[in-house]
């Protein structure tokens, strides 16, 4: 009987004792994911970069480029990672910093969620919160910057690199590009900007990435959008400094709270020759909540219902008061014409030659031949049709990034649309009649480690190893210097919510061995061990 | 092979009496490859690439995944005005700062070196602190100075070094002398010290941001620059307000290099292309060419300046606007300096050896991040001969026993084999590995799979032919009335006779297997950080840099098409051989019997 | 058995054949992926969106269910709604199939026009260097991968001298009715010119082989002697007799090159951005678009089979001492 007691008496021992030998375990070997060579070479070799220097720690780490899809996947919706590498790109929704910092909230950690590694801080919450329903932009200003300070000293998520957008323009037969940040110089305000130089009134863009489909009610790719957005007006359109600019609409007013008071623009026309009329700009609203088109779900979900006041006049009813529904939503959502879309009743089943294409905007559509071609043409009706001094827009597809070069080189087309591989820009600066433009992003890429993990759960190790990767090496070695180090998840492409005084961590190996060892990490064999308790 | 005392010694010779013609029938092909001038040099290119693979480790000059690095310090004289010199390698160690006195040119370096400019025009370099490096450098009448880390700073004094350092352990990365020779010192936490009655004093510069650089135009006017948008006037003893980042400012950046030169035109460089500039009495934003980092600015005249940063970034002024200057190099430079007649580039940043056309030290080049290929091929050697060998191992046998099965059966068996093969045959491979690749990812076995699962139809037709012919010879017949058991007949009777066969067969299958594990790496299927030859031009089609890299192209695919050859003439060879109707000619061959095929194989072909 | 038999038997193989492909097609695509959604699922759909996804692309039956609708959408010509283009596959696929046809037929017959020529030439010259040296350049080009002589002939050729254009088909914007009206231009034939010439380099070496090889096989026959003893001059007995004996394997090889070079082109329509099949099914690993790649492969196939199928046919019908014994054993 004694026995026994004795026994139970040791158990709380030989427990502190498993624990002990279990807390000397060495660090297993982590899977560190990033995409394939041929998706992104740039994210594939920092991957190996970070390597390399994390096994100067004692850290192993085996890189697994994975297809693309797949790694969205596993990391968001199966938050089945270790350490991931992916990017956000920089929409020009993104601007507002809402959608990044939202990577960070503790409400996002779910499958699915924008914040895959689980990371969790109530300081970050609650500022969070704050600033989203925050209307004094100098305040808000504050927390979000308070937020960002939060996060990169504790290291959840290591922004690696932000990414220039490098585009090329052929010098001797257009002027007159505007890049905008997040867009490069292929934007919605293109055929405004370009003025011909020569007898060629066409600009030819040559492009890897092509629409998935021109449908508007089925189109989920960024590519899709760009290129009907041309041809599709909306009631508001976003300057090159995101400031909402009437299109469609006259004019634009928050008559109180939640009601939204639009005029629209008199003498407009669909391209087929019918008149823009206010029942169409209800019936497009509608038929996008009707349809719950999932990819635009943001931006109508805000959104009650819209009344037609009068023929020029229409309310939007919101569903609760947001302040961003001009700036996101009514620069988004393309105007339809109801006679050509009342009738279908699913539109996303459309096929490809059943879809209308039928725009009011500055450019018609004239024709998209998968994986080869497609071109618009400037609408003479066009209200803002005399600004434009081109007669069009052709868009030569290439099968990759090489046959778009070869294109810039060769004249055969006029500008790209999607940004030049590092290997590409110095040719291209050296080609006498390309101009290269380099525009910065406030999209980023970044590591993620899963928070639930050991020891990635330890911020102390977290800040330790951010001192072994070498962001100097990928700006520029990887990125021909066409880039920045990554600091915060608010690029300083959008300098007023980037917080330019967040820690920096050094590249600096020493430091970061020196850190693991105060973190109680030592290494044996080689190999880095946990902490002794 | 039934044999059932296989401990005597009989029994041991009875084998070996089976094994002998499999011997000669492997021997025989060998002999005559070496009796035909093109199957010896076949033989001969195809050792050597054996040898090169299985040397591999030694023939490698470096790891071909390494970005080979170099670190040295170099400068680009000019004069203003336009006259630029070559990129110039003077020491193994990079500037961070140059300065022009009156008398002497002297660079502050990494590893605690100066460097100086001798009057024979060439350059002495000097270890005067190899603990930490040196950041800065001024110059007087009387002194030279540098300075780096921990607060160390060195005065040249009496022909010595005399050491004196700060009693704060903060790096220095600014120095100068003023017009009046007082010696200041910038740096770290927002250190401002200056050198008075032999000791440094800390001055309250109001600012904890690490500054980068102090410049005078007189006594008592100075600008400091530094981290994150930091300017701060010194003026008549007194610290202006540090100007940095706030949404109104015109930047936050880091500025990195200033020049104060005069009281209305100062520029100050800095992050992302940042030029700031100054007039007299506001400081703007001016736009710059370029978005690559700049490190160090010089004005000339108020119409000609230049910055200098990040991967040989030269931005030029006019008057009125920046603008990029050629590349001269891609190495990041580290600052600019000029007096007078001469000027000077310096630096450079340690950097990866990229796109280096082939040399002594890396005798094929290099790639776009400064890998050796040489190396890369010679690795490629490895997986090349690696899938070649038991892709063609997997397709023989395969294809051996198929054919031989259904040969010597005939009938069904035959038939119901035959149809599998017309199925194989309707799959082309590239696609199907393609396939393959989309569905279990890509890697070397998926390759070897992939032409291991298909090409064995080929062999399985030709072999089949042939057995075909042999099972109505006269001493098989004589074997299966004297009651062989089918698997001797086949083994014994069969299968030396067909081996020459499937000998050349398996030299065409390797050479057909390489060229696929080539063409499916290429398409960027291989599996990551295996170098192949396939690989490396996909690398080099990739990156873009292959329409000017011709040393990144031209030898991956010389390798390729030597292996092949190299094995084609040996078949060929053996050919010859086992089809005397391809000696062509008068010679009077006898007439092989003809195919008991109706279908028509391809030969070479696969 | 009669010809006409011959050839019945030999498409029923042919379909019989195609069956088991796009039998074991499924299966493949199926068991190793038993959800493809995974690679739709981008956004971070709900669940129930998902399950509409998945119902979108009939992906929501039993395996057996699907196997069935498989095989009649197919033979109506539906392959399934790409992931990527949202699109049907088959009216894609059909466009790349043209396309493809468009540079593989005159590589090939420009590599079996030349190929010919060139191995009568050999045999006529047979013993000095230049068959040596025709005999070794062959190989050589045969031997050099097509991807990277593609690569060099863009570098030399579209980018050095800047002569030709170096990817696609036509220059765009272009206006064609159809097809054909899309090929006979100029423009066309131009663009053509390098990737035909990089394909028909690389097949060019076996034709002149065998060409050469049996030439010089018929030429030692008796006949040709006799023929010679009876005073004619070489050249006359090389072209009209010898060539037409020797062609016979040659036109046999042709068939079958076409069939093998369905796959082979693969990487030259990536390398010359040919808007083919095999620049599609590159595309559809890349984009982990399953029925495009499963779509395209089941085209290749059948095209690969259709074109063995015709080289037996062809043989049959040239060469007379094929006997029909299709139903032996």
């Amino acid at each position: 009987m004694s026995r026994k007691i004795v026994i139970l008496l040791m158990l709380p021992m030989l427990i502190l004792g498993l624990s002990l030998t279990a807390g000397a375990e060495p660090l297993p070997e982590f899977e560190m994911m990033t995409t394939t060579e041929g998706y992104d070479p740039i994210r594939y070799e920092a991957a190996f970069l970070i390597q390399e220097n994390f096994a100067e720690l004692g850290i192993q780490i085996d890189v697994q480029p994975t297809e693309f899809s797949t790694l969205i996947d596993n990391f968001y919706n199966e938050q089945d990672f270790e350490i991931a590498i992916a990017g956000w790109s920089g929409r020009v929704e993104r601007l507002d910093p809402q959608h990044f910092l939202g990577t960070l909230h503790s409400g996002q950690t779910d499958p699915g969620g924008n914040n895959p590694g689980g990371y969790v801080n109530e300081r970050v919450d609650e500022l969070f919160a704050q600033q989203e329903v925050e209307f004094d932009v100098d305040r808000r200003r504050e927390m979000v910057h308070e937020i960002q300070e939060i996060a990169v000293s504790e290291q959840p998520v290591n922004v690696l690199f932000y990414r220039d957008e490098v585009l090329a323009f052929n010098r001797n037969k257009f002027e007159g590009f505007q890049p905008m940040a997040g867009e490069g110089i292929y934007t919605e305000w293109l055929p405004f900007d370009v003025t011909p130089l020569t007898d060629d009134r066409v600009v030819t863009i040559g492009t890897s990435q092509e629409p998935d489909n021109i449908n508007p009610l089925d189109s989920t790719t960024v590519w899709g959008w760009k290129f009907m957005r041309l041809y599709y007006d909306k009631l508001v359109r976003l300057t090159p400094d995101v400031e909402p600019e009437p299109w469609a609409a006259e004019s634009f007013e928050a008559i109180d709270e939640d009601t939204i008071e639009v005029v629209l623009r008199e003498g407009m026309y669909f391209h087929d020759g019918e008149p823009v009329t206010v029942e169409d700009v209800k019936f497009s609203y509608h038929y996008y909540m009707d349809q719950d088109f999932a990819y635009f779900r943001p931006f109508y979900q805000p959104l009650d219902y819209v009344e037609v006041i009068d023929d020029r006049t229409l309310h939007f009813h919101l569903e609760t008061p947001v302040s961003n529904f001009i700036t996101v939503t009514m620069s988004q959502i393309p105007i339809l014409p109801e006679h050509l879309w009342a009738d279908i009743e699913v539109a996303e089943d459309l096929g490809p030659d059943e879809i209308p294409t039928i725009g009011s905007g500055p450019m018609k559509f004239e024709s998209f031949d998968a994986g080869e071609y497609k071109s618009l043409s400037t609408f003479e009706d066009h209200f803002a049709a005399d600004d434009i001094d081109i007669d069009g827009i052709d868009y030569i597809i290439y099968a990759d990034a090489e046959g778009v070069f070869t294109g810039l080189i060769t004249e055969e087309v006029d500008m790209n649309a999607w940004r030049l591989e590092p290997g590409h820009i110095e040719p291209a600066e050296e080609e006498d009649h390309l101009e290269v433009v380099s525009v910065a992003d406030h999209g980023y890429y970044h590591m993620t480690y899963n928070l639930r993990i050991e020891p990635f759960d330890d911020v102390d190790f977290r800040r330790a190893i951010a001192h072994a990767i070498p962001k100097d090496t990928f700006v520029d070695v990887l990125l021909d210097g066409l880039g920045e180090p990554g600091t915060s998840v608010i690029s300083p492409a959008n300098p007023f919510w980037h917080n330019p005084d967040v820690e920096r961590f050094e590249y600096d190996l020493d430091k970061a061995r020196e850190l693991l060892e105060e973190a109680g990490y030592y290494l044996e064999d080689g190999v880095l061990h946990f902490p002794e308790d | 092979m039934n044999n059932n005392n296989p401990g005597t010694k009989k029994g041991l010779r009875e084998r070996l009496k089976y094994l002998k013609p499999f011997l000669n029938a492997i021997l025989e092909p060998v002999k005559i490859i070496f009796q035909d001038p093109l199957g010896i040099a076949g033989a001969i290119i195809f050792s050597i690439i054996v040898l090169i693979a299985i040397f591999a480790p030694l023939l490698a000059t470096h790891n071909p995944a390494v970005m080979n690095e170099r670190i040295e310090g170099s400068l680009i004289a000019f004069s203003p005005g336009g006259e630029w010199q070559q990129y110039r390698i003077i020491g193994e160690k990079p500037i961070n700062e140059l300065v022009i006195g009156s008398q002497q040119v002297i660079a502050a370096a990494e590893s605690g070196s100066v460097i100086r400019l001798q009057e024979d025009d060439s350059w002495l370099e000097e270890e005067v602190d190899a603990e930490i490096d040196f950041f800065a450098a001024a110059v007087s009448e009387e002194m030279i100075i540098v300075a780096g880390e921990r607060g160390r700073v060195y005065f040249y004094q009496d022909n010595s070094w005399q050491e004196r350092h700060l009693d704060e352990e903060l790096d220095i990365h600014g120095l100068t002398v003023s017009p009046g020779g007082t010696i200041y010192a910038v740096g770290e936490e927002g250190a401002v010290f200056s050198w008075q009655d032999d000791s440094w004093q800390r001055l309250e510069s109001g600012s904890n941001r690490t500054l980068k650089d102090i410049n005078f135009i007189a006594e008592d006017d100075a600008i400091i620059v530094g981290f994150r948008g930091t300017i701060i006037h010194y003026r008549q003893g007194e610290f202006s307000d540090p100007q940095y980042r706030s949404f109104t400012d015109e930047t936050f950046r880091d500025l990195n290099g200033l020049h104060y030169f005069s009281e209305e035109l100062a520029f100050a460089v800095g992050e992302r292309g940042t030029i700031m500039g100054y007039d007299g009495s506001e400081w703007f934003a001016m736009s710059s060419d370029s978005s690559r980092e700049l490190r160090g600015v010089a004005v000339i005249s108020p119409e000609e300046a230049y910055a200098v940063g990040y991967r040989g970034t030269i931005q030029e002024y006019d008057g009125e606007n920046w603008q990029t200057h050629d590349r001269i190099t891609r190495r990041g430079y580290r600052g600019i300096t000029t007096v007078g007649e001469t000027g000077y580039i310096y630096g450079v940043d340690p950097y990866v050896n990229e796109l280096a056309p082939p040399s002594r030290e890396h005798l094929f080049g290099t790639t776009h991040l400064g890998r050796d290929i040489w190396s890369q091929v010679i690795y490629g050697s490895r997986t090349a001969l690696m899938v070649g060998i038991i892709a063609a191992l997997m397709v023989n046998l395969l294809g051996f026993t198929v054919g031989l099965i259904s040969g010597y059966y005939r009938g069904g068996v035959d038939s119901f084999l035959m149809r599998v093969v017309d199925i194989m045959y309707g799959m082309p491979l590239e696609p199907f590995a393609i396939v393959l690749v989309l569905i279990f990812g890509p890697g070397l076995w998926i390759i070897i799979l992939a032409i291991g699962l298909l090409t064995w139809r080929t062999n399985a037709r030709v072999i089949r032919s042939q057995v075909l012919s042999l099972v109505e010879r006269p001493f098989i017949k004589a074997a299966r009335i004297s009651g062989a058991s089918h698997l001797r007949i086949m083994l014994v009777h069969i299968a030396p006779n067909v081996l020459p066969l499937a000998f050349l067969q398996l030299a065409v299958a390797m050479g057909y297997a390489i060229t696929a594990e080539a063409t499916l790496s290429f398409l960027g299927l291989g599996p990551p950080r295996v170098y192949s030859w396939g690989t490396i031009l996909h690398a080099a089609r990739l990156s873009g840099a292959w329409r000017t890299a011709w040393w990144w192209i031209i030898p991956p695919g010389v390798f390729i098409s030597a292996t092949v050859v190299s094995v084609f003439l040996i078949s060929r060879a053996v050919e010859v051989w086992t089809n005397p109707r391809l000696r062509g000619g008068n010679e009077s061959a006898p007439e092989p019997e003809e195919s008991q095929d109706p279908l028509p194989y391809e030969r070479q072909s696969n | 058995m009669g010809k006409g038999q011959f050839v019945t038997r030999r498409i029923l193989q042919m379909l019989l054949s195609y069956f088991i492909i796009l039998t074991m097609l499924f299966f493949v695509f199926r068991l190793a992926l038993p959800d493809p959604t995974a690679a739709l699922v981008m956004e971070g759909l709900s669940a129930e969106e998902q399950a509409m996804v998945r119902a979108r692309f009939g992906l929501d039956q039993p395996l057996l269910g699907q196997y069935f609708t498989y095989l009649t959408n197919f033979v109506q010509g539906e392959l399934g709604l790409s992931f990527h283009y949202r699109a049907p596959v088959f009216p894609i696929l059909l466009d790349r199939l043209y396309n493809t046809l468009a540079l593989m037929i005159p590589a090939i017959i420009v590599s079996y026009l030349l190929g010919p020529l060139l191995g009568v030439f050999l045999s006529w010259k047979r013993g000095s260097r230049s068959e040596f040296a025709g005999i070794i350049g062959g190989l050589v080009l045969r031997s050099a991968p097509l991807f990277w002589t593609g690569m060099i002939f863009i570098m030399v050729f579209g980018i050095w001298f800047n002569i030709f254009p170096t990817s696609g088909m036509r220059t765009l914007p272009y206006e064609a009715a159809h097809f054909f009206d899309k090929i006979f231009t100029l423009d066309y034939l131009w663009h053509l010119f390098l990737p035909m010439m990089t394909i028909a380099l690389y097949y060019l070496g076996l034709p002149m082989l065998i060409m050469r090889n049996t030439m010089l096989e018929v030429m030692g026959e008796d006949f040709i002697e006799l023929c010679q003893a009876k005073g004619l001059s070489e050249r006359r007995i090389m072209y009209p007799h010898v060539a037409r004996n020797a062609l016979l394997p040659v036109v046999t090889q042709a068939a079958i090159t076409i069939g093998l070079a369905v796959g082979g082109q693969v990487v030259v329509e990536v390398v010359f951005s040919w808007p083919g099949l095999g620049r599609e099914i590159v595309q559809a690993v890349r984009t982990s678009d399953f029925p495009m790649a499963q779509g395209a492969f089941m085209m290749m196939s059948g095209l690969v089979l259709i074109m063995n199928f015709l080289a037996d046919v062809i043989y049959s019908y040239l060469d007379p001492r094929v006997v029909y014994k299709g139903g032996k054993k």
